[in-house]
């Protein structure tokens, strides 16, 4: 794999549901180690983006690369995707679903997912059906960060849940993201996420407005992202 | 990576379907024993003192019954073993759970392949199960059924099982080419109406907005009902030329034209499932 090239590239991508687009020549590109916040209203696009790049929807047109590949096996195979939905079927037990992503993913590291899940207080032993939707949001989470992958996309990780499990939440990405992968997180909730970010992107009606370093709400005199945020997005 | 998922969905799939066939094998088992007691009960009523009579034809009755009874249940088992395995297939792909599935390391192809293969598995161990207890049962019933023969709504070859044993086959060069056919027929059908059930499903789940299910099901029927059509268009065609080719010339162009069609829609459907799967599925 080429360290040289972006681990995500997004060239005029353009995703449209029949007549009605939701993403519109969406152009950006992501370097390695950063962590980029995928910011804006409910129905910008952010799902939708990343439902392209994880391969789960064809674009209508324009291109995506991750670390030069296009969506598809491979890609697949370096990319750590958590969606917004529970996707672990109710009667799969932990240890089921560490033998899942041992079994599919190279990249997986079990003894590190076994270490979060024990400081978790999670049992192995446990079928999800069992779990509240608090922790089997969190044993997804570890699943997904336990992987040594080159790109995590991580679709509301923070949405519907207690302050105190964002503060875990967002420091399990923090200290188990590989420093030469690249994270993507979407939220509308600014405020928890801004001081783990690295670069921020606008997204408004699947236009990407603005795409910049999070530095820039300082220097552009906005008391923090969030406040940039809100005015920019006030309605 | 294909034996990897054929594994995963064997497994889910036995989880559900293992318990339920042994439960068939029970019910098998006790229904035979049943009807073998049950018969066996008629000249010792006086064992049961002077209502033994009727206590002798209320215990045949209830055993006859439950002959009656396990044969229905061996035919719910494989009407549960296909609804279990196309609600894995849909489940598996097009709800939450296609987040983890789609999103996995493999091909469209690998997929649906994957599924085919452990759902045809699990309906051809369904139906030598269900086989094998229709031939105990058959045995079971003999003594109720007296001179009603049964060898004429059961194959030919079953029957050689049950009432010649296994040994009849090495002995009977025919039985065995019967017995390959049959069984190459029996899973080109349960391979076509695996697919057709997979295409319905995947077809609901990527053109309705919503009520995707109910829309499987009418594509389901839907396109059943067009097979038989198509099948009873070019059977009514043979038929006709019946006046003019032997009748054994046409008996095998329809048994092959059946083959032929229901081989074509298995790889068109495979193909349309992949197509589906890699280009108009959009979770919600």
């Amino acid at each position: 794999m080429d360290e040289s090239l972006p681990v995500l590239e997004c060239i005029g991508l353009t995703k449209s549901y029949g007549a009605a687009p939701a993403l519109r020549d969406v152009c950006m590109q992501v370097p390695r180690g950063r962590i980029v916040g995928l910011l804006g209203p409910n129905g910008s696009g952010k799902t939708t983006l990343m439902k392209l790049i994880s391969g789960l929807l064809q674009p209508t047109c324009g291109q995506i690369r991750i670390c030069g590949l296009t969506p598809g096996p491979q890609s697949k195979a370096i990319v750590s995707y958590l969606p917004e939905r529970t996707y672990l079927a109710p009667s799969m037990k932990v240890a089921a679903a560490l033998d899942y992503f041992a079994d599919f993913y190279a990249d997986f590291d079990r003894a590190a997912a076994l270490d979060m899940l024990t400081r978790l207080g999670v049992g192995t032993a446990q079928p999800m059906s069992a779990l509240s939707k608090g922790t089997k949001e969190k044993v997804q989470l570890v699943l997904v960060m336990a992987r040594r992958a080159s790109l995590y996309l991580l679709d509301e990780p923070i949405g519907g849940v207690d302050p105190a499990a964002r503060d875990y939440i967002l420091d399990t990405i923090i200290s188990n993201y590989h420093r030469d992968a690249s994270v993507i997180i979407s939220t509308h909730l600014v405020a928890d996420v801004e001081h783990v970010l690295d670069d921020f992107v606008f997204l408004r009606g699947g236009i990407v407005e603005r795409c910049a370093p999070v530095s820039f709400a300082a220097e552009a005199g906005y008391a923090s992202l969030d406040d940039l945020f809100r005015k920019e997005f006030r309605c | 990576m294909l034996e990897k998922l054929f594994r995963t969905d064997f497994k889910a799939l036995s989880r559900i379907l293992l318990p339920l066939h042994l439960v068939v094998v029970g019910i098998g088992v006790l229904a035979t024993f049943a009807g073998f007691a049950g018969y066996s009960l008629e000249g010792l009523d006086e064992l049961f003192g002077a209502a033994g009579d009727q206590i002798v034809t209320l215990l045949s009755g209830l055993a006859a019954l439950f002959l009656a009874l396990s044969m229905f249940l061996l035919f719910c088992a494989c009407v549960t073993t296909f609804v279990v395995v196309v609600v894995r297939f849909y489940r598996n792909l097009f709800s939450d759970e296609g987040y983890l599935t789609l999103t996995l390391p493999v091909t469209a192809g690998q997929l649906v392949t994957a599924k085919v293969l452990a759902g045809l598995l699990w309906m051809v161990i369904d139906a030598l199960v269900v086989l094998g207890c229709v031939a105990t049962l058959s045995a079971g019933a003999e003594g109720f059924t007296g001179d009603m023969s049964l060898n004429s709504s059961l194959p030919a070859w079953l029957l050689g099982l049950s009432t010649n044993g296994l040994a009849s086959l090495g002995e009977d060069s025919i039985t065995v080419l019967v017995l390959m056919r049959w069984w190459a027929q029996t899973i080109l059908q349960m391979l076509f109406a695996l697919l057709v059930a997979y295409l319905s499903f995947a077809l609901g789940a990527a053109l309705a907005r919503q009520h995707k299910v109910a829309a499987g099901v009418g594509l389901f029927i839907g396109i059943w009902w067009v097979y038989g059509m198509v099948v009873g268009a070019i059977d009514i065609f043979l038929v006709i030329m019946m006046a003019y080719v032997s009748t054994d010339l046409i008996m095998g162009a329809m048994s092959a034209a059946s083959a032929l069609i229901q081989l074509g829609a298995v790889c068109g459907c495979w193909a349309l499932c992949v197509f589906l799967l890699k280009h108009r599925v959009n979770l919600t």
